[in-house]
């Protein structure tokens, strides 16, 4: 395998709480974030997972002055990445900066849309809003990469931006890559989402009988990334270390998994496979359990196919920040460091019934206890977790993290 | 040891003579505005029941890629790698208006479904049913050359040996308009867009060329020593005896994000026709650049 992948640096901004202090909090307290919406101007009355700053309050506390247009996708990049960075005190690398995303500034887009093909003329204040300004605009504010790109595949986009990093670091393309995704919410996704009848109009369920959809949310999860002979060397103790990932294509159909999961068991199966490990080595999975039908159907059959009676722990943590999209595998990457960190298993809100063929989640119970908000709460050892993000298209991601 | 990576195969649809090897001969002439490619004859790729339920951006994408396979030999990929700017502008559009003048209710979900820009990439998988390694990168200018570096990377690393790269765009009237005003394009511009697939292979067999080099940097660049690099130091430093900077391949191709990807077309193509054996493409269209190094392959 070579020189292992450490993650030296960290950072989170979601629905449940801005930074990773405020996010451990509400894990252990199981506390959703998942409401009405405040901010983003809709007429759909749908639960969200909003992150409860504003545009301007993010701004503000970034010190981007309040006149300047940047999207939101960029906002909250910028919130997760400079956290990662503080942790990980890179100076003075060849470092790359890869982000995913899809929605990337399309809050711009779709409050300007009509008055630029209403107005005839050359507009200085207009930029390009695409998926790759959204990243040069994170980068922008460092002032510090090397090179930059954006990584574009849907719901696991953050997932394969991971995945491209700890390539860049083993062929010797960067020291130190700062990667993860960034996605806010939108009018145009909330509705297109909505319009393939998806949405729940209440919580989601991730892997619950009465699951009827799931809230979409929005946030920003990055990690810096940097080989285990360089954090060494400049004296950074790795928090943990990226050992396996798997990138494979259901190649089903354009929205829908395919009823056995296959994309799910094969990256999965790689990921594990690139570790050196089996399948009974994972301690906790962090399923991509979105709470649609189809989603938490397919991805119980893969996770069956790959576990068998070896179950280990799964839980979907979209139960607390909604599905956060592109930005969903940075976010729950860092939710699984959190968790192997603090000795917890996340538990996954909203699960009463299990389904036919469908797993048990991991819930909090007395008899099941592990989890920060059971009274019984005891410490657990998670060594090695898995992370999945599966996506239109079929672009199913799993990733392996390891402790120590 | 590292593997090498060449390219068996290449094909493109864009405002010259789509999917032969003889547009360059005599290549078409164009002036300021916004072009279409010009499309081929659909058939020998799909049904026109298949062409129906395709836009435009999927028909070429699909076609280029089906030909790629065709023409290399190589049945089924390890990996497809897709790069484009703006991904599905069509459907985005059509989506994003319906929903700007005629409200939140109503909207269908066909366009939005097809709106991704995975979607290229995940169409080009279902219809060949591979199930390998599948990524879609969208950096404005350099979507083509971040994919064509993840298919380098996993080339010379032995992880697979054979990869699909793709590099698709599309542009609409809205889409023109908004780039016009947005400065990205002068009026004084070749508007296009374009679609080009290559299939490269670890295997030095029927090859077109190899691909020496690809990176991709942000300018101003930056040195070992910390120290800024002007990009004529980066681009001298390779030596290469013919270097394709983009007016060359702008006149040919038009502006548009995959434009780089086509010209990599060309270049391959100049490579194997022997008139050339060591090119260097420079992407200097905007402040992050692609370099592309094609090379006649060693003993051929």
């Amino acid at each position: 395998m070579g020189d292992r992948i450490a993650i030296t640096g960290a950072g989170i901004i979601s629905a449940i709480g801005a930074g990773k202090e405020e996010t451990l909090r509400s894990l252990l307290a199981c506390r959703s974030g998942i409401g009405p919406l405040h901010h983003l101007r809709t007429s759909h009355a749908l639960p969200c997972g909003e992150v409860s700053m504003s545009d301007d309050e993010l701004k503000s506390i970034l010190g981007i002055p309040s006149d300047k247009q940047i999207a939101r996708t960029s906002l909250l990049g910028i919130y997760a990445v400079r956290e990662a960075l503080g942790q990980a005190s890179s100076k003075e690398q060849k470092i790359a900066l890869v982000s995913g995303t899809t929605v990337g500034d399309m809050d711009v887009t779709e409050r300007i849309f009509l008055n630029v093909l209403r107005s005839d003329k050359f507009n200085e204040y207009l930029k390009l809003h695409t998926c790759g300004s959204s990243t040069r605009d994170i980068a922008g504010y460092f002032g510090i990469f090397d090179s930059l790109t954006t990584t574009s595949t849907a719901c696991s986009s953050a997932a394969n931006s991971l995945i491209l990093a700890a390539r860049f670091i083993r062929s010797g393309r960067a020291d130190v890559v700062v990667a993860g995704g960034a996605e806010c919410l939108t009018k145009y996704h909330l509705n297109g989402f909505n319009s393939l009848m998806i949405l729940d109009s209440e919580p989601c369920r991730p892997f619950d009988a009465s699951r009827a959809g799931l809230n979409l949310g929005e946030g920003a999860g990055f990690l810096v990334l940097e080989s285990q002979a360089h954090a060494q060397a400049r004296g950074m103790e790795p928090l943990a270390f990226l050992d396996g990932y798997g990138n494979a294509c259901d190649a089903f159909h354009q929205t829908a998994s395919s009823p056995d999961g296959d994309g799910a068991y094969k990256a999965m199966n790689e990921a594990i496979a690139m570790a050196g490990l089996e399948p009974r080595d994972i301690d906790y999975v962090n399923a991509h359990g979105t709470g649609t039908v189809n989603n938490d159907e397919s991805e119980s059959r893969a996770l069956k196919r790959t576990f068998g009676e070896g179950m280990p722990p799964v839980s979907s943590t979209k139960s607390f920040t909604g599905h956060t999209t592109s930005a969903s595998g940075g976010i729950e990457s860092v939710i699984c460091l959190l968790a192997m960190q603090n000795g917890f298993i996340p538990v996954n809100l909203g699960w009463k019934t299990p389904f036919e063929g469908g797993i048990i989640p991991y819930v909090d119970t007395p008899t099941n206890p592990g989890s920060g908000c059971a009274s019984t709460a005891r410490k657990v050892q998670l060594e090695h977790v898995l992370c999945n993000s599966f996506a239109f298209g079929g672009n199913d991601t799993s990733l392996l993290f390891s402790r120590i | 040891m590292r593997q090498k990576a060449y390219i068996r195969a290449a094909s493109q649809i864009s405002i010259q003579k789509p999917l032969c090897d003889d547009w360059m001969r005599e290549p078409l002439e164009y002036s300021q505005g916004s072009h279409h490619c010009i499309d081929p004859d659909w058939s020998p790729y799909f049904t026109p029941i298949q062409s129906r339920r395709m836009g435009s951006l999927m028909k070429r994408a699909l076609a280029t890629s089906l030909q790629a396979m065709r023409d290399s030999g190589i049945g089924n990929p390890d990996a497809i790698m897709t790069g484009t700017g703006l991904g599905c502008v069509e459907n985005t559009e059509i989506f994003l208006e319906r929903m700007c003048k005629e409200g939140e209710e109503m909207l269908p979900p066909t366009q939005f479904m097809q709106s991704t820009h995975n979607t290229i990439g995940s169409l080009v998988a279902i219809n060949i049913h591979c199930t390998g390694y599948n990524c879609t990168y969208s950096q404005d200018e350099i979507s083509f050359e971040s994919a064509l570096l993840d298919a380098f990377l996993q080339l010379q690393s032995g992880e697979i040996d054979t990869a699909l790269v793709g590099s698709h765009d599309e542009i609409t009237d809205v889409a023109h308009e908004f780039l016009l005003k947005s400065g990205w394009l002068s009026p004084k511009d070749i508007a296009s867009e374009g679609s080009a697939a290559l299939m490269l292979s670890s295997s030095p067999e029927n090859a077109l060329c190899e691909i020496a080099d690809v990176q991709i940097f942000r300018t101003p660049a930056k040195g070992t020593d910390g120290k800024a690099v002007r990009l004529d130091e980066i681009v001298d430093g390779y030596g290469a005896e013919y270097v394709m900077r983009s007016p060359d391949y702008l006149n040919l191709f038009g502006k548009n994000f995959s434009v780089s990807g086509l010209a990599c077309v060309a270049g391959a193509e100049l490579i194997a026709n022997g008139k050339c054996s060591d090119i260097l493409i420079v992407n200097d269209l905007g402040a992050d650049i692609g370099l592309v190094h094609l090379k006649k392959p060693c003993g051929n």
